[in-house]
């Protein structure tokens, strides 16, 4: 089946919040069982940061226990690397999908390690922006949604330097399509990578096709200054960039099939987080988003 | 045109900055690397100080190192300083390694026992196997070996001058005694390496490790002939049959016994052929 056809299985899943192992140990983390209980609107789905060797931290398994739904966000295969999709991690990614029941697959289409998953080789880079990598990536998306039955949305990385040929938004407008898939959009990366490049913060979006994203994520970033260069992190604390809040914006008419929204402030207070949900939902108020929301459109 | 290759130099820019600086001088720094004119214009395009926005990148690397080499890394630090440690992400065996897909703990156990100190490079040939043995899947999971005949995954074998087991054995308890761990313990430099029992340079000793459970630390480590510790690490690289039997063969197995011998250490768990 096409894209366009397996789009309209896909659920519609609201504004959620994500978590990867061990974040909510911190005492100043985000409870989620408050978010859920308090605000549920904010938290209708946890995307679950995944590392096969680590598996799923006791919040994950509670949540998922519960029945409630998930997006499994992998933080640990190159998918431009074939030799990265071995089937001893297969199989385990196989095993923990099995027990989450994730909506969909997701993750930032980058290098997440050196060499072969190893200690000390964790990372995360942007991709080479490039045909060539784009194809590369493609391959290995499709190869991850045959072997797991799951669709698998590639998300636009962080990063401090980025090499190659492609506009960022180019490079993901080519890979969606060589591999026939929907989007993931981080507002927040794709602001950081604007500025690393001089860009506007909407630059390139016209040609970007933003009826394939289903999943945007909006996160805080931080300023430092480093060797009297201005680099901005992306901490996920809940003090958004106005960069981010403009594509934000900019995405929500047109974004047709957009299910699921995560606000990235895991390490955050509930408290500190709740003006940030409540932006996002008003950002999208009036989008295709916003009415599925409220129960106006399709879901 | 190699996307992926181009995207390991990346890495070893953000880990060299060295390199950094020969790429942005035109120098001919990536000889080893195929890359096009388009791909070289590429690295230098970025404000250079972006290469470099991470400062602790480097650290964190040589943390994670020396969790996998803590005896190693205390005789290495007290001999010859954690500066001169750090110095492995500019050295030639982290490019390769880099380049080439490797394992970076192999790389720096293999640059640790070059450093031109017995104890470091017993310490570190210990270690590295340790880690080898750690990353492999444990028996039940273990993929097919590849062709020929080879030291299995599980295991690891290394011929050292006599008294390197035992000296490494003290070091890592009294590492590991440190109330805050090993590295810390290393860091502090609160182990003294001069206190540990010497090497005997003028023997070798055989010192054989194996994966005795599902968990990665699940190895254990004892002594063996010598001749066999040196056949395990000759065989870490597949070799065929003619040369396997006559590398038994030099270890003292008569001609009508190597395939005994071998289907002994087959069974022993310490070698595979495929």
């Amino acid at each position: 089946m096409s894209w366009a056809e397996r789009v309209r299985a896909l659920p519609f899943l609201g504004i959620g919040v994500s978590t990867e192992y061990g974040a909510g140990a911190r005492a100043d983390a985000l409870d989620l069982e408050a978010l859920r209980a308090q605000h549920p609107e904010f938290g209708a789905f946890l995307e679950v940061g995944v590392e096969v060797e680590r598996g799923l931290d006791p919040d994950a398994r509670r949540w998922i226990a519960a029945g409630r739904p998930t997006t499994y966000h992998f933080l640990d295969v190159n998918l431009d690397e074939p030799e990265d999709l071995d089937p001893r991690w297969l199989g385990r990614v196989k095993a923990l999908a099995a027990e989450m029941d994730p909506a969909w697959m997701c993750g930032d289409a980058g290098l997440w390690h050196f060499g072969p998953r190893a200690r000390g080789h964790m990372l995360l880079l942007p991709p080479i922006l490039s045909d060539e990598s784009a194809k590369q990536m493609a391959e290995g998306i499709v190869a991850l949604r045959e072997a797991t039955g799951l669709e698998v949305l590639p998300e636009n990385p962080p990063g401090a330097v980025y090499l190659g040929d492609l506009h960022l938004l180019d490079f993901y407008a080519r890979l969606a399509d060589y591999a026939d898939t929907g989007l993931l959009l981080d507002a927040a990366h794709l602001a950081i990578y604007q500025r690393v490049c001089g860009h506007g913060p909407l630059t390139g979006l016209d040609g970007f096709p933003i009826e394939r994203v289903v999943e945007v994520h909006v996160a805080g970033a931080s300023q430092r200054v480093v060797d009297g260069l201005v680099v901005v992190e992306d901490d996920h604390t809940p003090a958004v960039l106005p960069d981010t809040w403009r594509i934000l914006g900019a995405l929500g008419p047109k974004a047709v099939e957009l299910r699921a929204v995560v606000f990235e402030c895991e390490r955050n207070p509930l408290a500190a987080c709740l003006p940030g949900f409540a932006r996002i939902a008003r950002a999208l108020e009036e989008s295709p988003f916003g009415a599925r929301r409220a129960g106006r459109g399709a879901r | 045109m190699s996307a992926r290759a181009l995207q390991r130099v990346v890495v070893r820019m953000l880990y060299d900055p060295a390199l950094v600086d020969a790429i942005y001088a035109g120098e001919a720094a990536l000889a080893d690397v195929e890359l096009t004119p388009a791909e070289r214009a590429w690295l230098r395009a970025p404000d250079r100080r972006r290469w470099a926005v991470d400062p602790l990148r480097r650290t964190r690397g040589l943390q994670a190192l020396l969790e996998a080499f803590p005896v190693a890394g205390a005789e290495a630090a007290a001999r010859f300083g954690l500066k001169r440690l750090d110095r492995f992400f500019s050295a030639r065996a982290f490019h390769d390694c880099v380049q080439s897909r490797g394992v970076l703990a192999q790389a720096f156990g293999g640059w640790l026992s070059g450093l031109g100190s017995a104890e470091v490079r017993a310490a570190a040939l210990i270690e590295r196997g340790i880690d080898r043995v750690r990353r492999a899947p444990p028996p039940g999971e273990a993929p097919p070996s590849p062709a020929g005949w080879a030291t299995a995954p599980w295991a690891f074998g290394v011929a050292l001058p006599v008294g390197a087991l035992d000296r490494w054995t003290a070091l890592r308890e009294r590492l590991a005694a440190h109330p805050e761990g090993p590295l810390a313990a290393l860091l502090a430099g609160a182990v003294d390496v001069r206190r540990a029992p010497p090497l005997d340079a003028g023997g070798a000793e055989g010192i054989v490790g194996e994966r005795v459970g599902a968990g990665p630390d699940d190895v254990a480590v004892g002594g063996a002939p010598a001749a066999l510790g040196a056949l395990l690490t000759r065989l870490e690289i597949p070799h065929d049959w003619p040369s396997t039997a006559a590398a038994l063969g030099e270890l003292g197995a008569e001609p009508d016994e190597v395939e005994a011998v071998a289907a002994g250490l087959i069974g022993d768990g310490l070698l595979t052929s495929g």
